[in-house]
């Protein structure tokens, strides 16, 4: 079977879910059908797209694979440019043999002045690797969310929940799409489309404030990196004549060109190379949310947990740095652009980190440490670790999918002991020992949680290993830079994660008695809003409004109708009306069920076993599938370092060791401060408050836009149509003198012809249209005059 | 698209059928009983639909590997001045014609609710509608010129008595920027008509005869003639008029004219300034380009100060509208390419945002205030589903016409002036901003007013219209090949006139830039 030639189904069978459980009422109305047809479409995709990678592994790429790479590559290889040639080398060897051999198909879809765009898609061995993680863990979400989406938000009808799995289904149909596309037009279409998905499934729950706001952030933060995409794609077709990845001529890896890009020099002095890899990075800045456009990510959580998991450890910000990847090409031509990403990734990486160590809301520690995980993998790319980078972008997946989805199973069995509040079920001094409740929640969480802090033998341990070894390996500033950067970070990243299981897991259970809220802490009201603030939903007179109606409403909310009004009052609950969820207490947090389990293990094995792609040579000793990554990607395989690793591992222990002793005895009660917080009251503050920089852009950006919205409103409304109003009482006046001219001088003599039609005179002035040939007329004489002038200047 | 093969359509002139059909119309509402409003609404339909399948015929039946204009009529009309009715269409004007054919029969659909003269506003409405078909399809200038007035005319009318909001106000205003508009356009017809001395208003034979227009007289008659159109398409600083207007005017009337009418003035920029005078277009590029810049990111910046809900549309009109001159203004084959589609992809979105916004919601609730709006979804979900695939489109995503339209002019700006394609960049984030609030404020949240509740639902007309506006959205959202190849077709003999000028002008100068050669062979690398 030649699953090659089915890999379109692949992108297909999610699309065509959505369209059907869109369109089709009878799926619509029914929440098991909706949601197994999207499951089976997704389980049919697993089954092709790891078909896809093991007829990859097994057999190569075919035939196909010469006509596009190897004798055009082999005359870059040789270094016909001096500079390119040691760029290359100083890049850690990566080598580009477009991407190795590819398969591609692709049919016209649309034509330009110029060119015609196709549709079309190519699997080359990073392809293959992201279709195999996207669609497993893709798969693992939607089974998960049949279970979690199960539970009793929407009482009077299961609509929202099938269109909640048209919309995941959307979503991983466009991410798909995106690893598929064979032109950078068609993944910036998928791209777009994942962000408009991300909009609709972070602002799931619309009826809450702060989800809206976070979606609407997601979505024009993320836009304001696409732009900068956009044009690094405009730059890159004027130079290249069309988006098709290749390296045959007129496709954009083709050597010639990429030389030219580097020789040519455009704005402040960098080179096209520069410029259109720093535009098309800004798109990855805005997806991956790195810092500066990191800030929507962390609100994001505000949708439902398995939207978290797909978006934040599976697809979109994996997309991000898969966008890099896949350009690497053009990266590589700029010594200057490979800077700038390692620098923004490490920068991340600690900067998220750091903050991490001061939040308390479950999702958002993991949301944090998604930004810094991802810093980590940027960085990577910018030291020329390209291996490294998607190796850790797989293992990451895999474990930071098994940790969201985990969260949403700590929470789901939290809600059964302090109700659908997500200010006290996220909050992790409300738990406490859970690991009692939830035997396989706990297990696979401590997987995920192993791997993610680095701990030998776990996934993220080889991967991440292989970043930091990439960058010491460079042997110069940036990379020694990057090293100690991103071990600092791996430090914090064990800790902050110990931190969360201690709190989550271990000591006693403080659901029962949970923290008031906090009004500083309400995420739901605390996040300020990036564009114009005069959205009259937020105004104190409505919310109180849904405040009284609440008292009245949320004991029945599981039977009455779901109007909006009343969503609001079920969900956007605040300090004082806790005690609304009073039946809820008598129950203790339970297991979930096996919907949401079973992908639980799943990915933890994943989680667990991912790393052993690629695991290293140590002193000489041979595993069977050593390197397998690096050989598949055709790549040289990094090399070892045991002294890397051995630091690597003691810092992971320290942060274990750190974490563990800090939070060992912490939070005997819910309302306990954080023994950080004992330690350094400021310092923390800072790191809760991610160091203002939401405040920062609320002030500046946000009341700019604002301010300068309003101040062109007022111009146009005052000075352009002032002008023109001024211009009008002008020609009024001058219509009047022309009048009385036309009276009193001219028209003397012929009074007594003028009597006949006086009276109809009189009725046509009185109207408007009068008015207008009045005008008109002066205006034609005004323009005839101005033609006059013309003719004479020229 | 040729989709119906030569020789199989019966030699008729199809062109004249398509005014001719609606003027039909035009008499026999004019003759029928006042109190025969059902007939009227029906008349108007059947005549609209007749004429929608006529372009849908010229669509299909136009050959895009054949000449550039294909269905010719020509007949002398005034022979002592030179002029002529002459029709033909070509891709653009094929694609403006269908455009055109969807909007007026949705219009007429959304019209049903007019209760007061329905007679009189349909007979207007109708001989709007040939004006602007007129246009789309002459050849002559001078025709070109009646029809232009025949639909800008009525308009003032329209606005002035089945209007709303200070629509006094709103119809004057119109009628005064449209009036300045064909002052300029006069000035420019007669310097053409006399400046070529053929003696005649047939644009094919102005455009194509030796020597020429010279540099000078390009450089001097360029500019009223495209500046009278660029007012009808909302170019800064004479668009105030068009969201006043917007708001004031009767909903099919808005969709008209925030839909069609403003292409015509885009169209006539193209057809009249661009084509009969390249060198002129090349000259003043940038001037044009600096203006249309404003426009983008200045009305969509405006847009979001709104609290009127017609007026977001009204400014984002003109905010679209502006990408739609820049397009052209850039005077390459990708972004005039991208100007054509986005007309078309902004007419049918506009014209759906005007049913909804109008017909649907102002119509029913009597206030278009954002914040006495809210938590419509649940009383009309199927008009937030029509408005949401509008905004998605207005905010360029994938998948519905705004996208390949607006990445083509962005692509096309970027070709030919980079710094202007980043500036206006900024209005793509600023547009996803007071869509999504747009949205939110009128269809999600809460239920503000109770009433809202118990308002009637939405009739089938309306359903009809949304349904057959959405679905063309979406539809050249996933292929805009449908057009797209007669659209290039025509794009391409005018783009060729322009390269040609531009070589002309690097060796005689360009007056703007101090009429020094060598500084313009400067400016050109």
């Amino acid at each position: 079977m030649d699953f090659f030639a089915l890999a379109w189904l692949i992108p297909l069978l999610p699309l065509g879910a959505f369209v059907f459980i869109t369109f089709f009422s009878p799926l619509y109305r029914s929440r098991i059908i909706s949601g197994s047809v999207a499951i089976v479409a997704m389980l049919i995709a697993v089954v092709l797209a790891w078909g896809i990678l093991f007829q990859a592994a097994s057999a190569g790429f075919g035939a196909g694979s010469e006509s596009h790479a190897a004798p055009a590559e082999a005359a870059h290889g040789e270094g016909t440019v001096a500079e390119g040639a040691e760029g290359e080398g100083e890049h850690g060897g990566v080598h580009f043999e477009g991407f190795g051999g590819a398969y591609s198909q692709s049919i016209a879809w649309a034509a330009t002045g110029t060119t015609t765009f196709n549709v079309g898609y190519l699997i080359d061995a990073p392809v293959a690797l992201m279709l195999a993680m996207v669609t497993l863990a893709g798969f693992c979400i939607h089974l998960f969310s049949m279970g979690y989406m199960a539970h009793d938000e929407y009482p009077a009808g299961h609509e929202r929940q099938s269109r909640f799995f048209s919309f995941i289904a959307l979503f991983t149909a466009s991410m798909l799409g995106m690893v598929l596309a064979d032109n950078l037009l068609l993944f910036f279409i998928c791209w777009e489309l994942m962000g408009l998905c991300s909009y609709l499934l972070i602002g799931f729950w619309y009826f809450k404030p702060s989800a809206y706001r976070a979606a609407r952030k997601a979505f024009i933060t993320t836009r304001i990196g696409d732009v900068f995409m956009m044009l690094g794609l405009f730059y890159l077709y004027t130079q290249a004549g069309s988006l098709t990845f290749g390296t045959a001529e007129g496709q954009i890896f083709n050597p010639a060109l990429l030389e030219r890009l580097h020789n040519q020099t455009t704005f402040f002095g960098m080179s096209a190379a520069t410029a259109i890899s720093l535009l098309i990075f800004m798109g990855t800045v805005g997806k991956s949310a790195q810092f500066p456009l990191h800030v929507w990510l962390p609100d994001a959580m505000e949708g439902p947990t398995p939207v978290s998991a797909l978006i934040h450890a599976a697809t979109m910000v994996a997309a991000g740095v898969f966008l890099v990847a896949r350009t690497y090409p053009i990266f590589i031509e700029s010594e200057t652009a490979l800077t700038v990403v390692a620098a923004v990734g490490a920068f991340t990486a600690i900067f998220a980190a750091l903050i991490a160590v001061a939040q308390f809301d479950i999702k958002r520690i993991l949301a944090y440490s998604t930004l810094s995980q991802l810093g980590f993998m940027v960085a990577a790319l910018g030291i020329g670790g390209w291996v490294a980078g998607l190796f850790h972008l797989l293992t990451h997946a895999f474990f930071k999918a098994l940790l969201f989805l985990g969260s949403g199973s700590v929470i789901h069995g939290m809600e059964a002991a302090v109700g659908h509040d997500p200010n006290k079920a996220q909050d992790i001094r409300n738990m406490g020992g859970l690991r009692r409740f939830m035997g396989v929640t706990w297990l696979t969480y401590m997987i995920g949680y192993l791997a993610l802090a680095g701990v030998p033998f776990f996934s993220g341990f080889f991967s991440k290993d292989e970043i930091i070894a990439d960058a010491f390996g460079r042997g110069d500033t940036l990379g020694y830079v990057v090293y100690g950067t991103l071990s600092v970070a791996s430090l914090l990243t064990a800790f902050y994660m110990t931190r969360q299981i201690m709190v989550v897991f271990y000591g006693p259970f403080r659901g029962f008695q949970p923290r008031p809220v906090d009004p500083q802490q309400d995420y739901s009201e605390a996040v300020p809003v990036e564009t114009p603030a005069h959205d009259p939903a937020h105004s104190p007179a409505v919310t109180s409004a849904s405040h009284g109606a609440h008292d009245s409403t949320a004991k029945t909310y599981t039977t009455h109708a779901t109007t909006a009004a009343h969503g609001a009052t079920a969900h956007d609950t605040h300090g004082g009306h806790g005690d609304a969820h009073g039946h809820h207490e008598a129950h203790e947090p339970h297991e979930s069920p096996w919907q949401m389990t079973v992908p639980l293990i799943i990915l933890a094995l994943f989680a667990f076993g991912a790393g052993y792609a690629n695991i290293p040579e140590v002193a000489g000793i041979e595993f069977p599938g050593q390197h397998w990554l690096s050989h598949f990607l055709q790549q040289e395989a990094a090399e070892f370092n045991i002294l890397v690793a051995g630091i690597a591992t003691l810092l992971s222990l320290a942060g274990i060791g750190l974490g563990y002793a800090m939070y060992r005895g912490a939070f005997a009660r819910a309302t306990d401060l954080d023994p950080l917080e004992a330690r350094m009251p400021g310092l923390f503050r800072i790191l809760n408050n991610k160091f203002y920089i939401d405040e920062l852009y609320a002030a500046t950006i946000g009341r700019f836009t604002n301010w300068f919205g309003r101040g062109l409103s007022f111009f146009d409304r005052n000075v352009v149509d002032g002008t023109v109003n001024g211009v009008g009482v002008g020609s009024l006046l001058l219509a009047k003198i022309n009048f009385i001219i036309d009276d009193y001088v001219l028209n003397q003599g012929a009074d007594n012809l003028a009597e006949g039609t006086a009276i109809t005179g009189d009725g046509l002035r009185q109207t408007t249209t009068g008015k207008i040939q009045d005008y008109g007329a002066l205006i034609f004489a005004g323009v005839l005059l101005i033609a006059l002038i013309y003719l004479y200047a020229f | 698209m040729n989709l119906i093969p030569a020789g199989v359509l019966p030699n008729l002139p199809y062109l004249t059928f398509i005014w001719a059909i609606m003027l039909v119309g035009a008499i026999i509402i004019a003759f029928l009983p006042a109190t025969a409003k059902n007939a009227m609404r029906w008349t108007a339909t059947a005549v609209s639909f007749i004429s929608l399948v006529l372009t849908l015929l010229v669509y299909l039946a136009y050959d895009p590997n054949g000449p550039t204009f294909q269905f010719v009529e020509q007949a002398n009309w005034i022979p002592s001045l030179g002029i002529s009715y002459f029709l033909a269409a070509d891709g653009i004007g094929i694609a403006m014609l269908v455009l055109n054919g969807f909007v007026i029969f949705t219009g007429s659909l959304i019209s049903w609710n007019i209760e007061n003269r329905v007679k009189e506003y349909f007979v207007l409405l109708l001989i709007l509608v040939i004006g602007v078909y007129g246009v789309f399809m002459s050849l002559d200038l001078f025709l070109f010129f009646v029809f232009y007035e025949l639909a800008v005319l009525p308009m003032y009318l329209l606005i002035g008595i089945w209007g709303s909001t200070r629509k006094e106000y709103g119809a004057m205003k119109l009628t005064l920027y449209l009036m300045v508009g064909s002052a300029f356009i006069i000035v420019g017809m007669l310097a053409v008509y006399f400046g070529s001395g053929l003696r005649t208003f047939n644009m094919i034979d102005l455009a194509n005869f030796r020597p020429g227009f010279s540099t000078r007289f390009q450089y001097a008659f360029f500019m009223p003639m495209f500046v009278g159109f660029a007012i009808l398409a909302g170019m800064f600083p004479f668009h105030t008029w068009s969201p006043t207007g917007h708001v004031a005017a009767p909903t099919a009337v808005s969709m008209l004219h925030a839909g069609v009418l403003m292409k015509l003035g885009a169209f006539g920029c193209l057809r009249a300034a661009i084509w009969l005078m390249p060198e002129g277009a090349q000259m003043w590029a940038p001037v044009i380009i600096s203006l249309t810049l404003l426009n983008v990111v200045y009305g969509a910046y405006i847009a979001m100060a709104q609290r009127d809900f017609k007026y977001v549309i009204g400014y984002s009109s003109v905010s679209h509208m502006g990408l739609v001159v820049m397009g052209l203004a850039a005077l390459n084959p990708i972004s005039i390419n991208g100007a054509v589609l986005q007309m078309v992809a902004h007419g049918v979105m506009t014209a759906l945002f005007f049913a909804v916004v109008g017909r649907m919601i102002y119509d029913r609730t009597h206030t278009r205030q954002l914040p006495e709006l809210g938590g419509l979804a649940q009383v009309f979900p199927f008009a937030a589903f029509l408005f949401i695939i509008g905004g998605l489109s207005s905010m360029g995503m994938p998948g519905t016409a705004g996208f390949y339209a607006e990445f083509n002019i962005f692509m096309g700006v970027w070709a030919r002036f980079p710094l202007v394609a980043i500036l206006a960049g900024i209005a793509i984030p600023i547009t996803a901003a007071y869509i999504l609030r747009v949205i939110r404020q009128v269809f999600f949240g809460e239920i503000r007013n109770p009433e809202f509740l118990r308002l009637p639902k939405l009739t089938w007309q309306e359903k009809t219209a949304g349904t057959i506006l959405a679905t063309l959205v979406l539809l050249l959202g996933i292929f805009p090949d449908l057009i797209h190849p007669m659209i290039d077709r025509s794009v391409a003999p005018v783009v060729q006139r322009l390269d040609t000028a531009r070589q002309t002008l690097a060796t005689v100068g360009n007056p703007l830039l101090g009429n020094n050669p060598s500084v313009q062979a400067q400016d050109g690398q």
